[in-house]
């Protein structure tokens, strides 16, 4: 019996090994498929979307505090034209209706709407587009495999935007872009800026992720994201912004440039705004001036010693924004608004 | 989409909802022939870029006009030029005495074939520039064999003439890079040609003992905005506006001119502070007064070095330059 079952328990194993070997090779085969179907998993990214709100807030509404760089990984040249920047210059008459650049769209509370544009023959889709704002140029992620313009063609805020699709990310990549702002603060983004943004979507929820490289201003990849939520009942024009339109015109709020002057500070070491958010919040000077080791977890143990929390957790810009978007119950619950 | 933007420059060949694909333009892609990449900016209107330097093609079923001529590979400026010339080179606009400019003038007017007219017997392409430009190319010694002066020069503050069917302007800003500059307005085709005053790769030249000044190239943008570089509207919209061909650099249009324009502004004024500090310009130069703006727009190396640059402007905004000499 023993022998037997020996012999048995053998043919068992060996069966299960057989089963197994079945098994592995179907397992195989499936990932196979599955990763065939993966690799053409092109997803309809066509709809109406609202950003989904609770990221980055006061950033994303009011705008970023003065002087405020924390986890920028700026060099300190962008550092020294960021000191340099007043919200007036872009009160200039002609700087007024200049449009933001791309990453923008990672940077506002704007929703947008996107299409297909596709080859009347053959079906394809021959682009992505998703739509501007008044501030935000449209962009068109070009999926056809064509040349980027020349190195010499006029570089806009937009930019050139080229996509490939990676599984279900879809990875759209754009050069040709204007000297400008990295954020609404004054750290400046230079016409060799490349960005790269990585578009998902997963049942209604869109994730943007962007990767924002600059070898002038920047010491390293800025990454940011923005999560939209697919929302058809928003409306063309509404407030949350699918499409606003994109027209501006200019009228005079500063003093005319051509008396010979610019806004700006013109020693950055001077700004008056240089405390501003140290004594808002308590974090180190070193952090709030940004840089590339602000970026990283360590380097809240590295002030930890040095930073006190504020009496009450927020003091300045709690509100406003979000409650003028409706979500009172929200900003309550998040911001402690009172 | 109208059918003119299929020619047209810029990025923003945008399809809006409805478009077919066939309506969706590809941006603007660079020809080369030779040393010379050529760009079509607007119908009929081109950008040549040899060894990084701009000039800048118009031609039509008459004539050809030139705006410019680079300094190096002349004879493949005379072939790019000719493979896209409808008709032969009868114009050349100088917009400045630098050899960027003018260097290979003289083989772009041996090439060329000006109006038939029975009281001139000169031959080849008619070179035109503002009557300091000329002066001041009499006056250099580095300038190569190939540089052909102008010899129908202007001295009031526009010359306005026709090519084709377009209305051009070459107009004099006194006192910026030097103070022979002139820019160039295609008034149909909406581009301006700035020669020296803009440069969308590096600070701006300032030739002190050639008359240019601070101030000058300062009144030299503002006159852009104010008088011949109008914005799309949108902003981003680069079909639109006057698009704007540099002395080095890729096309531009009105919002680079605008930072430009800020930028200089704010070195100038801080440069002056430290004047009025009574700060020497080694001092100045110490306070790095084009932080924030140098690794844009500064180099280290020759040609003009930010160091230089500095240097210019000190001297211009200080008693120690002929344009202040001159009340300039």
């Amino acid at each position: 019996m023993h022998g037997v079952s020996i012999n048995t328990q053998n043919r068992r194993h060996a069966d299960s090994g057989i089963k197994w070997r079945r098994g592995g090779l179907l397992a195989a085969v499936v990932c196979l498929m599955l990763q065939t179907s993966w690799a053409r998993a092109e997803v309809d990214l066509s709809g109406t979307y609202a950003a989904v709100q609770g990221e980055d807030t006061q950033i994303r509404t009011e705008g970023p505090d003065f002087a405020d760089y924390t986890g920028i990984p700026l060099s300190d040249e962008a550092r020294a034209a960021a000191l340099s920047y007043t919200p007036s210059t872009i009160s200039e008459v002609d700087r007024q209706c200049v449009p933001y650049k791309i990453h923008y769209l990672l940077q506002a509370f704007w929703g947008f709407r996107v299409w297909a544009t596709t080859d009347p023959i053959s079906g394809k889709v021959v682009a992505w587009n998703y739509s501007g704002t008044t501030d935000r140029q449209p962009t068109t992620i070009w999926m056809d495999g064509r040349k980027p313009p020349a190195d010499t063609a006029l570089a806009t805020p937009g930019g050139f935007t080229s996509g490939v699709w990676k599984g279900n990310t879809l990875v759209a990549t754009t050069t040709h872009l204007q000297d400008g702002l990295l954020t609404r603060n004054g750290v400046p983004a230079s016409d060799k800026e490349v960005v790269t943004m990585f578009l998902t979507r997963v049942d209604n929820v869109l994730t943007i992720t962007g990767v924002i490289q600059d070898p002038v201003f920047l010491t390293a990849p800025y990454v940011l994201t923005n999560v939209f939520s697919a929302l058809p009942n928003q409306g063309f024009g509404s407030a949350i912004g699918a499409s606003l339109p994109a027209t501006c015109m200019p009228a005079e709020e500063v003093p005319s440039v051509l008396n010979g002057k610019v806004p700006s500070y013109l020693s950055p070491d001077l700004n008056p705004n240089l405390n501003t958010v140290s004594s808002l919040y308590n974090i180190p000077r070193e952090s709030t001036l940004g840089g590339e080791q602000t970026m990283y977890p360590q380097h809240s143990d590295q002030i930890q010693s040095k930073y006190r929390p504020p009496a009450a957790y927020c003091t300045v810009s709690c509100c406003g924004a979000a409650m003028g978007l409706g979500n009172l119950g929200y900003a309550k619950q998040v911001l402690q608004c009172k | 989409m109208a059918q003119s933007v299929l020619t047209y420059s810029g990025n923003a060949a945008l399809p809006y909802m409805g478009d077919k694909a066939s309506d969706v333009l590809p941006a603007n892609v660079e020809r080369v022939v030779g040393s010379v990449g050529i760009l079509e900016v607007r119908p009929d209107v081109y950008m040549l870029t040899v060894d990084g330097n701009n000039l800048a093609v118009f031609t039509g079923v008459q004539s050809t006009l030139v705006i410019d001529s680079g300094a190096s590979h002349c004879d493949d400026v005379v072939k790019a030029i000719n493979s896209i010339a409808k008709a032969p080179v009868r114009y050349i606009v100088l917009t400045g005495p630098s050899a960027d400019r003018v260097g290979c003038s003289g083989p772009l007017r041996d090439a060329g074939e000006r109006m038939p007219a029975a009281y001139i017997q000169q031959t080849g392409a008619e070179i035109i520039g503002h009557e300091n430009t000329a002066s001041r190319m009499a006056e250099q010694t580095g300038l190569p064999s190939t540089a052909g002066a102008p010899e129908d020069m202007y001295t009031r503050s526009t010359l306005g003439f026709a090519v084709n069917d377009q209305s051009i302007q070459v107009i004099s800003m006194p006192a910026a890079h030097t103070d022979g500059d002139s820019v160039v307005l295609l008034r149909r085709a909406d581009v301006v040609v700035t020669g020296d005053v803009f440069d969308v790769t590096r600070f701006p030249v300032i030739d002190i003992e050639h008359g240019g000044s601070i101030q000058g190239e300062i009144d030299a943008l503002n006159r852009l905005l104010t008088d011949l570089v109008v914005p799309s509207t949108p902003k981003w919209e680069g079909r639109y506006g006057t698009l704007v061909i540099p002395a080095r650099g890729r096309l531009s249009n009105q919002t680079d001119i605008v930072l430009y324009r800020d930028m200089i502004t704010v070195i100038r004024d801080r440069i002056s502070a430290l004047i009025a500090e009574g700060k020497s310009l080694a001092e100045v130069q110490a306070a790095d007064p084009t932080r924030g703006y140098a690794p844009r727009f500064g180099s280290q190396t020759e040609p003009w070095t930010t160091s230089e640059f500095v240097a210019a402007v000190y001297a211009s905004l200080t008693a120690d330059s002929p344009a202040k000499r001159k009340g300039g």
